[in-house]
């Protein structure tokens, strides 16, 4: 195991996406990539959009989380959110059998997952190399959606990995 | 934190320098584990040896590990925020002296240390009353 969290809140790295087209790489390797932020996995990343992320603070991830509503979001969504079946299409058979109400709060919680990952986006995402203007108007002009919504899923992982301790490290 | 604990039972870097092959058995300072180690198990994830082997007399929860990568290569890098813990402790400065802008990584392995740092003086405390107990 590599420790690849930061120490300081100021610490600012720069990472590329996957889904850019100028990366080509095999899909182990953008796994991996993912997991240890090591750009020599990837090739020549020399054409690839580049992001500034920095760590957050304590205070910046509380922050985020309260402005996603952490203290209004359906509890049970959240536990039916934990214990949904991993495989796609057992997960489907199980979500279209809940109950309407228990199926609203799955929702409702997957919208307050939604919300955090925008507002860790707006505390982490520093810049897009080489684009003026706010960060998250720009990720919002990507497409097609599919990739936008990978990228904006890869740059929270980042973030994240980034910021807090991995549970192999405790 | 708990192979300091183990003293001269556990791991060390200094069984490393003396001894060149362990050191590439031990995977050279964080790679995987090589064939040859003692104690050393493999399952579909690759090879592994047991936490209570590195730190004998480790506390359970850490002692049943699947250690995969030598844990002083990890404990080695991570030694700033363990000193700073220390320094803290010692009533030497607050970890905002040391850290003004930490990262909840920072925070969460400061919290960690210090729960098992208790839990090592436990462990201490009830070993020295048994002792008292039985001579």
């Amino acid at each position: 195991m590599s420790f690849i969290f930061a120490t300081s809140a100021e610490h600012i790295v720069e990472v590329v996406s996957t889904v850019d087209p100028a990366v080509e790489a095999s899909d182990e390797a953008k796994v991996e990539y993912l997991n240890t932020r090591d750009e020599s996995l990837l090739g020549d990343t020399s054409g690839a959009t580049r992001f500034k992320l920095r760590a957050l603070s304590p205070q910046a991830r509380e922050e985020a989380e309260i402005e996603a509503g952490v203290y209004s979001r359906s509890e049970l969504g959240r536990m039916l959110y934990m214990e949904q079946p991993t495989d796609p299409a057992e997960r489907a058979r199980w979500q279209h059998d809940l109950p309407v109400d228990e199926r609203e709060a799955l929702g409702d919680y997957q919208r307050y997952l939604s919300r955090c990952y925008r507002e860790l986006l707006r505390a982490g995402l520093v810049e897009v190399v080489g684009h003026d203007g706010d960060p998250l108007e720009l990720l919002d002009r990507i497409r097609p959606d599919h990739h936008r919504m990978v990228l904006t899923s890869e740059l929270v992982t980042h973030i994240q990995a980034l910021s807090l301790l991995p549970p192999a490290g405790k | 934190m708990w192979v300091s604990y183990a003293g001269s039972r556990a791991w060390s870097c200094e069984q490393c320098r003396e001894n060149p092959s362990l050191r590439r058995r031990r995977g050279s300072c964080g790679g995987e584990f090589q064939g040859g180690l003692p104690w050393l198990k493999r399952d579909e994830e690759g090879p592994y040896v047991m936490a209570y082997r590195i730190a004998p007399d480790c506390d359970p929860s850490w002692g049943e590990q699947q250690v995969r990568r030598c844990p002083i290569a990890d404990a080695n890098r991570l030694a700033p925020l363990a000193q700073t813990y220390q320094a803290h402790r010692a009533g030497l400065g607050s970890l905002w002296d040391f850290y003004r802008s930490p990262s909840c990584a920072v925070v969460e392995y400061w919290t960690e240390l210090h729960h098992q740092t208790e839990l090592m003086r436990a462990r201490a405390r009830e070993r020295a009353a048994e002792e008292a107990r039985h001579g």
